[in-house]
């Protein structure tokens, strides 16, 4: 099955300044989306993620490694013909109003005949700003704008969508609209890349997740892959009746905790370390009164790996 | 696309009230320029209409060059610009669409301003029994005149700052006023090397001198009709040379 998405190697360097300083944006940047998935990319601000964005849609172009989108180069204008764009701030002409807003993308299809007819009602009440249709870009609020600009990402029903934030700026209501638009969209065959800070989001979508730091990938697959790949890190709480100092030195090396209680002592290890911790009672002829294996979430780990 | 570009570049442009107000007062600049003209330097029909074409034409210049500065600038420097280049829009379209748009409303704004001067010229002309003639082709080299006016203003508006745009495009467009002063030049020059130099400059500057047909014609001169079709290759070709420059940075440009 051919990826819908894919980036191999990107690397992207820029030159500012009157020395003409070299800022590395990205480092060997490698992900692929597959067709009707959702792929989340989180990161820092200043990870990179716009940069990744913008290479995709052929605004930027890579120092090394390749994108190609719907099987072309996004840098070639008919390759982006399936693709709906949300960027991170949305710019619209102030004195169109959201009707010649959308029937003006949609002019832009450059489809001819073949474009799909324009249904600026249906795609004002998906975003949840029907009242607004002859209402001036400059007399909206920044949601409003926001929710507009989704309507100009979803004309022509593209096969791509790429949502750069698209809850910034949205109210609890509109954030949740904005989550069932995009299920919406994955469930119609649509593939969506999606760019976040919102962690849950991620977690309660995405059937791939990417999360950047500083240019690099330094996690990328399906949710089960990243959780069974971190499983190590999964803390785990013992119950002990006595805690000899030979222990007590193990657990804080094996970078774990203790809570002394009044009748027993808690100690928390990471799952990887269980083993050789469980050795050390035996030899020591203790056995734990109860062992809990915390579950990790995608969430606690993408925010873990984010502080490293 | 390109068409697409223009049409939003022409619906935006005169949505704005600061253009509107810009051409008004260029419009009045104009007729005022007119009035003066009949009124102090005894101008007749035929030369007030000379100097009502020259007049329209250098206001729709400064028109042209602010509203290339502005619009492109602004998209540039706000990013609206990733909107357009986002759709399957060639970055080619997206340039010689605002650079058509600009041109139009330069265009229109010629119209409107000569309209406005004709129906001055021919008021005047009535009360005192002069006979009148306009003839229409200089209205058509004014609007010619300024395409490559337009070309060079969405060049540097693609390459630097509105501010500094302006300013370079004014520049430009002001030395082409004396490109054929710098062909004088090369004349007198005996180094060829220098020869060679003017003759540069004079090719790269838009040769506005070109359009210039209506005092021409004000003082009875008769224009070939071939020298139209040349004023009309020459424009199309200057602002098509100017654009493919453009391009040549704009292509490889990254919007961040």
């Amino acid at each position: 099955m051919e990826a819908i998405i894919r980036a191999e190697g990107v690397s992207k360097h820029y030159r500012v300044g009157i020395l003409a300083k070299r800022v590395d944006a990205l480092f060997d940047v490698s992900l692929h989306a597959m067709e009707g998935q959702i792929y989340g990319l989180v990161g820092h601000n200043g990870a990179g993620k716009s940069t990744l964005i913008t290479i995709m849609l052929g605004l930027v172009q890579p120092t090394a490694g390749r994108v190609t989108i719907l099987g072309r180069d996004p840098a070639n204008p008919k390759s982006r013909e399936g693709i709906g764009y949300l960027p991170e701030f949305p710019r619209i002409p102030p004195r169109l109003t959201c009707k010649e807003y959308l029937e003006f993308h949609h002019s832009l299809l450059g489809l001819g005949k073949n474009a799909p007819p324009l249904d600026v009602e249906g795609l004002l009440e998906q975003a949840g700003i029907a009242a607004a249709r002859d209402t001036l870009v400059r007399d909206l609020s920044k949601g409003m704008t926001q929710r507009l600009s989704i309507a100009a990402a979803l004309v022509g029903n593209p096969k791509v969508l790429i949502l750069d934030e698209p809850q910034s700026g949205l109210d609890p209501m509109g954030r949740k609209e904005i989550r069932d638009l995009i299920l919406r969209r994955r469930k119609e065959g649509a593939t969506v890349f999606l760019c976040t800070h919102i962690l849950p989001d991620i977690e309660a979508m995405a059937d791939r997740v990417g999360l950047l730091s500083k240019g690099r990938m330094v996690l990328e697959g399906t949710p089960a892959e990243l959780l069974a790949s971190q499983q190590g890190d999964a803390m785990v709480t013992l119950a002990l009746q006595t805690l000899s100092p030979a222990a007590a030195e193990a657990v804080k090396n094996h970078g774990g905790k203790i809570n002394t209680g009044p009748s027993f002592h808690e100690v928390e290890i990471p799952s990887r370390s269980l083993e050789p911790f469980l050795a050390l009672l035996k030899q020591e002829n203790q056995v734990p009164l109860e062992i809990q294996r915390g579950e990790q979430s995608l969430e606690t780990l993408l925010l873990k790996a984010m502080q490293s | 696309m390109t068409w697409r570009m223009a049409q939003l570049t022409w619906r935006m442009s005169w949505r704005d009230a600061g253009a509107r107000a810009a051409v008004l007062l260029l419009g009045l600049l104009v007729v005022l320029l007119v009035l003066a003209d009949i009124a102090w330097v005894r101008a007749t029909p035929a030369q007030a209409w000379g100097g009502a074409v020259r007049w329209a034409a250098q206001a729709a210049s400064f028109l042209v060059i602010f509203l290339n500065a502005i619009t492109i600038g602004r998209d540039v420097e706000s990013k609206e610009i990733a909107n357009y280049l986002s759709r399957p829009v060639s970055r080619f379209a997206y340039l010689s669409g605002r650079m058509l748009g600009v041109w139009m409303i330069g265009a229109a704004a010629i119209a409107a301003h000569l309209l406005a001067a004709a129906l001055v010229i021919v008021l005047i002309a009535l009360k005192s029994g002069v006979p009148i003639e306009l003839p229409f082709m200089p209205a058509v080299h004014s609007c010619l005149r300024i395409a490559p006016v337009a070309a060079l203003s969405a060049m540097f508006a693609i390459y630097t700052q509105p501010l500094l745009a302006s300013l370079y495009s004014i520049g430009v467009t002001l030395a082409g006023a004396f490109s054929q002063d710098v062909l004088a030049l090369n004349k007198k020059i005996a180094f060829p090397a220098l020869q060679m130099v003017f003759k540069a400059v004079y090719w790269i500057l838009p040769n506005s001198g070109r359009f210039a047909i209506a005092d021409f014609i004000a003082a009875g001169g008769v224009i070939p009709p071939a020298y139209h079709l040349f004023a009309a290759l020459y424009a199309a070709a200057y602002s098509c040379g100017v654009l493919a420059l453009a391009m040549a940075v704009f292509h490889r440009r990254d919007i961040k």
